[in-house]
């Protein structure tokens, strides 16, 4: 998958757990182990509501690398 | 407009050389298989030559091997029941044990206990299969044999049929309703006729995904399916002579679900959905 991410990163930096972040986001813990794990790229809404809850930029947490 | 129409031979030109790359496994395919159509039929034929009347012993065999099957079906309606109801309690109790010991589980553990979740749910799925299966048998059987035992013999079946299918549908539910625990965001109860689609609006993108991705794997290995049973059913025809019955059902089976796809697709494309 050329997406990769620093989500754990970003989310152990503040202390949180998978279901507590996937609660601030409005998605399940699943969803939030799929992404760490990079066996699933989030949609442009996801990937922005995580940015915003880190207030950062999407960029800083999901990187694109080709191939 | 030159470049378009360069391009546009150029995509041909793909077009044409992806499909002489793909002919030949294709092509070897389509031998090995009218090859080992052949070698099949040459063998049925020489085995089945002797069969002076092949609708007879086709009949004879049907019977026989329902009247089998049909004397063992209360033993394997109970015994699966049983079994099923111990691996599913034991796998849901050490699931709900592994999950309640403490206020976080990590990772790794929650998949083993999903794991342990989706045993139990296949489990009570298979049981229901089998209820259903060995009903049939079992009522089938009586009715060949005809005497007046017979009716205890349906009264039998029906009974364990419906405590059979109670104790799958108590299972499915106590799965679920873990699953709703560890997940409380997921809606629906498996009483109610619209679990599916509650089920379903309660997930979120990569949940949907994964319920998307397995539903098209389940529509192929269907289609697959199809075609190794019509082979099977068509060859029977010819040497048993079974009968159209069961190939057209295969035939109708094959076609709803690929017309229900197409026609799904179709509106999703056109988004009128």
């Amino acid at each position: 998958m050329p997406v990769h991410n620093r989500l754990k990163d970003f989310r152990s930096n503040i202390g949180l757990n998978q279901q507590e972040m996937g609660e601030r986001v409005g998605v399940s813990r699943q969803t939030i182990s799929l992404i760490e794990r990079g066996d699933y790229s989030p949609s442009i809404t996801l990937a922005l509501k995580i940015a915003r809850f880190f207030e950062t930029t999407v960029e800083e947490i999901f990187i694109y690398e080709e191939d | 407009m030159e470049t378009k129409t360069n391009q546009q031979e150029q995509k041909l030109e793909t077009i044409k050389k992806d499909n002489k790359k793909a002919i030949i496994p294709f092509a070897i395919m389509l031998i090995i298989s009218m090859v080992g159509g052949g070698i099949i039929g040459a063998v049925g034929v020489m085995g089945f030559r002797e069969i002076k009347d092949p609708m007879e012993f086709s009949i004879q065999l049907e019977n026989n091997l329902i009247l089998l099957l049909g004397n063992i079906s209360p033993w394997i309606m109970v015994g699966t029941s049983v079994v099923s109801l111990i691996v599913c309690l034991l796998m849901l109790g050490l699931a709900k044990k592994e999950f309640r010991k403490s206020s976080y589980v990590e990772d790794d553990d929650l998949r083993k206990i999903e794991m342990k979740l989706t045993i139990a749910l296949m489990v009570s799925i298979i049981q229901m299969m089998i209820q259903f299966l060995f009903f049939s048998l079992a009522t089938m059987s009586a009715f060949i044999v005809n005497t007046k035992e017979s009716a205890i013999s349906v009264f039998l079946a029906v009974f364990l049929f419906f405590v059979g299918v109670a104790i799958s549908i108590v299972l499915q539910q106590q799965s679920v309703d873990f699953t709703k625990e560890m997940n409380p965001e997921k809606q629906g109860s498996v009483y109610d006729k619209k679990f599916a689609k509650k089920w379903l609006e309660s997930c979120d993108e990569a949940e949907q995904l994964i319920i998307y991705k397995a539903s098209y794997k389940a529509y192929q290995t269907t289609n697959m399916l199809c075609i190794g049973l019509w082979l099977v059913l068509t060859m029977l025809g010819y040497f048993l002579r079974t009968g159209l019955l069961a190939i057209v059902i295969v035939i109708t089976f094959w076609a709803v679900i690929n017309i229900a796809y197409s026609l799904e697709a179709s509106k999703l494309e056109n988004g009128s959905k």
